[in-house]
């Protein structure tokens, strides 16, 4: 007891015996929230950023949104609405275009979505488009993350497929006035120039309005 | 690590940790809230949190830096252990007790650490110096300087107390 090992030892030894500890359910979910707040901050950081150009494109192509029949299989009258949103940038270029449906209940129904364009540099191979959505509803965060081939390097193109559409449509879906950002992933990007050539991919955003 | 994985290194650890946090630290409260919530953020980082394969470790560093963290949120100009609860939180100590908490609440908390590290957790001098990120020279010099300030309260001399 006098030396100071044990004086240590018997110190710690009271204080884990009083120690009461959490459930590890509790534990884990307030891990889970943890984790869910440092993605959601992270994201919408980075969204809040997009948002901003992504609103101003949107507010100069609001006359060019058209829209097109419903399909045999609507019932809630709506029409479908199809955005195409054009990013340019020295060394390449996007369109991104996405049909969807305004349910009227806060849902986003995607019919399709698809891009293309045009990059000086090759993307990365095997390249994968990422789809990345985030918001906040009734204090929690939902973000939406979805992968999709893409074909060609410097002329590339890819689309989400429909059983992706109808698993997302069923699951989660988009929400209105969400930002949906679309990532390429490019290497060496540094060698363009330009606003958007500072993260290592092609980033394009639309607001679902 | 896994959802199972995790619920026995937690149940197994967690009152371990605690011990030893108390000891870096000097409070009980401040101890077990630290330690639960570095096993938060642990399980919120699951996927990498044992990357190096030492948990315990991690979780202990972690736990160390809430706490320190802590306190330097609600520092007034006084030091650590000033601001820990008093001795009478300790169930029935006994005089010596008393007397060794007092005096381990006196030495620098960094040398407390090494201390603690060393002749609780049973690490290395180079496993303490990986721990906390300082040369394994500076380790010693805590360690010796920890101990020297302890030796008074002790009943053996600090000769006896030897570094590897």
């Amino acid at each position: 007891m006098s030396d100071l090992n044990d004086q240590l030892m018997h110190l710690a030894t009271d204080a884990a015996g009083r120690a009461r500890p959490a459930a590890v359910t509790e534990v884990i979910r307030r891990g889970n929230r943890r984790r869910t707040r440092t993605i959601t901050q992270r994201s919408v950081s980075g969204l809040c950023a997009l948002g901003i150009g992504a609103a101003a494109i949107l507010s100069t192509m609001a006359g060019q949104h058209s829209t097109g029949q419903a399909p045999a299989a609507s019932g809630s009258g709506t029409k479908l609405t199809t955005i195409t949103e054009h990013t340019t940038s020295p060394g390449w270029n996007m369109t991104t275009t996405v049909t969807y449906r305004d349910e009227r209940n806060g849902r986003i129904q995607i019919y399709s979505l698809t891009f293309s364009g045009w990059s000086k540099l090759g993307l990365k191979r095997p390249a994968d488009a990422t789809i990345s959505a985030s918001r906040l509803y009734s204090n929690k965060a939902s973000i939406a993350v979805i992968q999709m081939k893409v074909k060609g390097t410097h002329d590339f193109s890819g689309e989400l497929s429909p059983s992706l559409i109808k698993s997302f449509n069923s699951n989660r879906g988009f929400a209105a006035t969400e930002i949906v950002t679309i990532n390429l992933p490019v290497p060496n990007l540094d060698k363009i120039s330009g606003k958007h050539a500072s993260s290592g991919s092609f980033t394009t955003g639309l607001v679902l309005i | 690590m896994d959802r199972d994985e995790f619920t026995t290194f937690y149940t197994t650890t967690f009152h371990r940790l605690v011990g030893q946090l108390y000891a870096m630290t000097g409070d009980q409260a401040e101890a077990q809230d630290a330690v639960q919530e570095a096993f938060v953020r642990a399980w919120s980082r699951h996927g990498r949190f044992n990357r190096d394969g030492a948990p315990e470790s991690w979780i202990r560093t972690t736990a160390w830096r809430i706490a320190v963290s802590r306190w330097r949120r609600r520092r007034d100009g006084g030091r650590l252990m000033r601001l820990a609860a008093p001795a009478e939180t300790v169930p029935g100590p006994t005089p010596d007790r008393v007397a060794f908490t007092e005096a381990l609440r006196k030495v620098p908390a960094e040398q407390r650490r090494a201390i603690v590290l060393y002749h609780l957790c049973d690490l290395t001098i180079d496993q303490i110096a990986a721990e906390t990120g300082v040369p394994a020279g500076t380790v010693k010099a805590r360690l010796a300087r920890g101990r020297a300030a302890l030796t008074p309260y002790l009943r053996e001399t600090a000769a006896s107390l030897t570094i590897e």
